[in-house]
């Protein structure tokens, strides 16, 4: 599995949506993105990439394209 | 019993001072706290965890470095202690995305304490009996908030019970690891069980009297 697969499978497991909503999706755009979400978004991500963000980074991920901003620039993950 | 508030987060930490000793639930960093700790001149610690979360236990290692303490919890709850990877304040982090004061938020986290890891000193399964200062404690665990969380009852007249029940608000079963089921199944009626007018000490705010209606009628909720 490519890490862009492994990125989207994360997103998708968590909110429970299709691959085709991903690309522009932000944090509280849909209800499952909240607060509660984002930590469980947060732990599929780390388990995806045997990660541990750091706290900054983890506010930072603000939308999808933002976390593979963040996972490209500080954990050197390619997509 | 006193209360104290983690300013970040809302969490309670309870804490009851009584010949020496002092029993506190929930310890987050707070000097306020040390210092009363000191003033009622205790000198050894009972440390009873609600549940495993960040914000019911980040003053775990920091207070058991200033009095010595006794740890006690669920194994679960044991279990992602000895994990430094969950003891972050990501809950923190998780609620100031898209904050106006991320700044603030960021230099506040970088002075909480990160990826401690600690190991209880006891830990049970369902349930724990104790008497501290001559008082019946009883630990009784009611997952579903998240896998290693409990109940503390205190002589009978009050229990802690962390994010199991707190007055208003439902019980959130959606963060990782919790379950919807278990809750249901399972702490739900050890929930309904509970005296009318038993003091509860909620994980986060005010003590309040218990009701069933409480409980609300979806299994989830409160008044």
């Amino acid at each position: 599995m490519s890490n862009l697969e492994k990125y989207n499978q994360a997103f998708m497991e968590t909110f429970g949506i299709p691959e085709a909503e991903l690309a522009g999706l932000q944090y509280q755009d849909i209800a499952e993105w909240d607060s509660v979400g984002h930590m469980t978004l947060v732990a599929a991500i780390e388990d995806a990439f045997d990660i541990m963000m750091e706290t900054d980074d983890i506010i930072d991920l603000s939308s999808y394209e933002k976390g593979k901003e963040l996972l490209s620039r500080s954990y050197e993950i390619a997509f | 019993m006193e209360r104290y508030v983690f300013p970040a987060l809302g969490s309670n930490m309870f804490l009851y001072c009584r010949g020496g000793e002092a029993l506190v639930i929930d310890p987050h960093v707070s000097e306020e706290a040390l210092q009363s700790l000191k003033n009622q001149g205790a000198k050894r610690l009972l440390v009873l965890l609600t549940h495993e979360h960040y914000d019911h236990t980040s003053g775990v290692t920091w207070l058991a470095e200033r009095l010595p303490s006794t740890v006690v919890c669920q194994r679960s709850a044991a279990e992602s202690l000895r994990r430094g990877r969950n003891n972050r304040p990501v809950i923190l982090a998780a609620k100031s995305v898209h904050h106006s004061g991320v700044g603030e938020i960021k230099a506040l986290m970088r002075a909480l304490p990160q990826g401690y890891v600690y190991e209880a000193d006891a830990v049970f399964d369902e349930e724990l009996r104790m008497t501290w200062q001559g008082i019946g404690i009883r630990l009784v665990h009611t997952p579903g908030h998240s896998p290693g969380s409990c109940c503390v009852e205190l002589g009978g007249e009050a229990i802690a019970t962390g994010d199991s029940l707190i007055y208003g608000t439902p019980v959130i079963t959606r963060f990782p690891d919790g379950s919807d089921r278990d809750f249901l199944e399972k702490t739900k009626p050890y929930l309904r069980g509970i005296r009318t007018g038993t003091w509860i000490l909620p994980g986060h705010g005010n003590p309040f009297r218990f009701r069933p209606a409480d409980l609300g009628e979806d299994g989830e909720g409160g008044p």
